[in-house]
């Protein structure tokens, strides 16, 4: 190979090598670095929005996009130092860092503040806004919600958005001084809130009213004192519906909230509480006599929470107690009874049913009490003892009326004419039951009578229409 | 000699023609489009909040990665020095045992024919006879050849492994950071700039 050719393929060779060494992504970046520290920021960011769209390597991409937010606040700060604001603003949102947002929210609150200042509110909050929006890490943001609190005070007359912002401006920043002055806005507008809280209260809207005054709670804008004796009242008022509606479970319950919440009304809600006692006592009374013994013993016992060993409730769980052991005497009893019917005992069948029916009146025990005896006197003498029945039987109903009957005919006829058969026992078919026959005769006329008569029933029942119609 | 400036000099020509005939073609800057700050698709404070998150978290790793990373002009030095040494730098052994052994026998096949060519020389040049100094100097010419032409193939192989080498650093670089992501992902204990975080 000849010296010239031979030059020719070193030179060639080197910017083969000078080629691949520039398009080296770290090259790429150290040319933007260059143009960064000679100030040529856009071209840097030209070129560095190149590298990170195309760059393989993750680690050169981070440092070009380090590089290009740097780039960007540059240019931020110097369309700043030309007071060009909307590109100032642009670059700080395309810089996208920390720092360029706290820049972004002194450029706000300046350009918020001249707009106050020029008679612009409106602009004014909008820039308030803006920082809020984009910048709401930024250490300006308490102030910035102070001055929103002042601008719906005192310009849109808006106390809800002034509530909103300051509830926000004390969770985040609470015993800031900007929160510390914004009490004295917030405070202008906080009875009005108590007074709704009563109006809540007045409605039987508790639940609403409660969270309104636990969210006034949560804020040094109000008299500790004064919302706990207004949170006492409302749970006061919602226990006196408990007690409307005889719940003094749930009254009690809220009774004693109320009292924690106001300690100084304890003198009062106790008197109220020892009412509720009675009320208590009364109550299961009612369910004793209804025959809801647990709940009775609850609500007897409720009273001792309040009073304890309150003496009426003793009284009447004593009370309980005996006719708890009488009901079950009384069980014992009617099952000793059922025993002696069944082998035939009916004196000792007829005194345990009486026994029974005086620990506990059910009316079962009485029924078979007086079957019982019906039966000794229908066993005794059954023909007897069914003429007594028709003597009895609804006053003696069917004497009068079978007399009337007589009388009537012997307005149509001689008493020689009517002949009276009397009362006729029969014994019938099925155990206990007779019949009962009465027949009046005269020449023309004809009226048989006849009832078929439950000795152990104690019950008539007419066995043809003539009867039937005489029972009416 | 004087062709070879007469081409580099119209090449100078035609670049430097280039350089002021481009800017010309170029379009004009626009600045709405180069100030609009949606433009990297942040649409409002959160996107750009997500973004500076992430891009804070990659920061913190840098530093990781500027321990380990392979630094390509080292690499380079190290392979024009030595060729496969950056490879081997970069963990490309097989690459770099490939290169090392391909130049060492292209080098040594070169020399052994330069050896040749020299001890014919050598004869050649001892030589008094006419008929002895025409058969030496052919025997020394041929393998003469062979060793220029061995040397030339060993700077292509050279001149490659320099190629490689900032190929092969870029690519581990590469790799290594994504290794680098993947083990921060990993990692049961993560450090942010919000704090410290622990998954379970």
């Amino acid at each position: 190979m000849s010296y010239k050719g031979k030059r020719i393929l070193y030179a060639l060779a080197v910017l083969l090598l000078l080629l691949l060494v520039g398009g080296c992504e770290i090259n790429r970046l150290k040319s933007a670095e260059e143009l960064y520290t000679g100030k040529r920021y856009a071209a840097a960011i030209v070129e560095l929005d190149d590298l990170i769209n195309s760059g393989n390597n993750g680690a050169i991409v981070t440092r070009a996009e380090l590089l290009r937010s740097e780039s960007y606040s540059a240019l931020g700060e110097a369309a700043v130092e030309k007071q060009n604001w909307v590109l100032a603003e642009r670059f700080y949102k395309l810089a996208n860092s920390e720092e360029a947002n706290l820049r972004l929210a002194e450029i706000y609150i300046g350009l918020g503040a001249a707009a106050f200042k020029s008679g612009d509110p409106a602009k004014g909050k909008a820039y308030l806004d803006a920082i809020i929006r984009e910048a709401p890490e930024s250490p300006l943001i308490p102030e910035t919600r102070y001055r929103r609190i002042s601008y719906f005070m005192e310009i849109s007359n808006d106390q809800e958005a002034a509530w909103r912002d300051y509830m926000k401006l004390y969770d985040d920043y609470p015993n800031n001084s900007f929160e510390i002055q914004a009490r004295t806005y917030v405070q202008k507008f906080i009875p009005g809130k108590i007074e709704y809280a009563k109006v809540l209260t007045n409605k039987e809207y508790y639940a609403d009213a409660l969270n309104l005054l636990f969210e006034l709670s949560k804020y040094p804008v109000v008299d500790v004192n004064k919302l706990n004796l207004q949170i006492s009242d409302v749970y006061e008022n919602h226990a006196e519906t408990y007690i409307e509606a005889q719940d003094y479970v749930e009254a009690d319950r809220l009774f004693r909230i109320a009292m924690q919440y106001y300690p100084e009304k304890k003198a009062q809600i106790y008197r109220r509480l020892e009412a509720i006692t009675s009320l208590y006592v009364s109550k299961g009374n009612s369910l004793l006599e209804a025959g809801d013994y647990a709940n009775a013993l609850v609500h007897y016992r409720k009273t001792f929470d309040i009073i304890p060993d309150y003496q009426p409730a003793l009284n009447a769980i004593n009370r309980l107690l005996v006719i708890q052991d009488n009901i079950r005497k009384a069980v014992e009893l009617a099952s000793d009874g059922d025993k002696y019917e069944a082998t035939g005992k009916n004196t000792d069948a007829v005194k345990a049913f009486n026994q029974a029916f005086a620990l506990d009146p059910k009316p079962e025990y009485k029924q078979k009490a007086i079957q019982m005896q019906n039966l000794i006197d229908a066993t005794k003498n059954p023909t007897a003892f069914a003429k007594k029945i028709i003597d009895e039987y609804r006053g003696g109903l069917l004497n009068t009326r079978i007399r009337n009957k007589k009388q009537e005919l012997l307005k149509l006829y001689k008493s020689s004419e009517i002949k009276d058969s009397g009362w006729k026992i029969l014994l019938s078919t099925g155990q206990y039951k007779y019949e009962a026959r009465y027949d009046l005769l005269t020449p023309s006329e004809t009226y048989l009578y006849l009832w078929q008569i439950n000795l152990r029933e104690k019950s008539i029942v007419p066995l043809n229409r003539l009867s039937e119609d005489l029972l009416k | 000699m004087t062709q070879f400036y007469k081409a580099y000099s119209s090449l100078i020509t035609i670049f430097m023609l280039l350089l002021f005939v481009l800017p010309l073609c170029a379009q004009s800057f626009d600045i709405q489009a180069f100030s609009d700050s949606t433009k990297y698709g942040w649409k409002d404070y959160n996107d750009r909040s997500a973004y500076r998150e992430q891009l804070s978290a990659r920061q913190s790793l840098l530093q990781i990665y500027e321990l380990e990373a392979q630094p390509v002009n080292a690499n380079i030095i190290k392979s024009a020095t030595i060729p496969g040494w950056g490879q081997f730098s970069s963990k490309a052994s097989t690459k770099g045992t490939l290169i090392l052994s391909t130049e060492l026998v292209l080098i040594g096949t070169s020399l052994y024919f330069w050896d040749r060519a020299m001890s014919n020389y050598r004869l050649y040049k001892k030589a008094t006879q006419a008929e002895e100094i025409e058969d030496y100097y052919k025997a020394a010419q041929s393998p003469f050849q062979y060793s220029q032409i061995m040397l030339g193939f060993a700077s292509i192989v050279w001149v490659y492994n320099i190629f490689d080498a900032i190929q092969t650093t870029q690519q581990y670089n590469t790799n290594l950071w994504r290794n680098i992501l993947e083990r921060s992902q990993n990692n049961a204990i993560q450090v942010s700039p919000e704090g410290v975080e622990v998954r379970f």
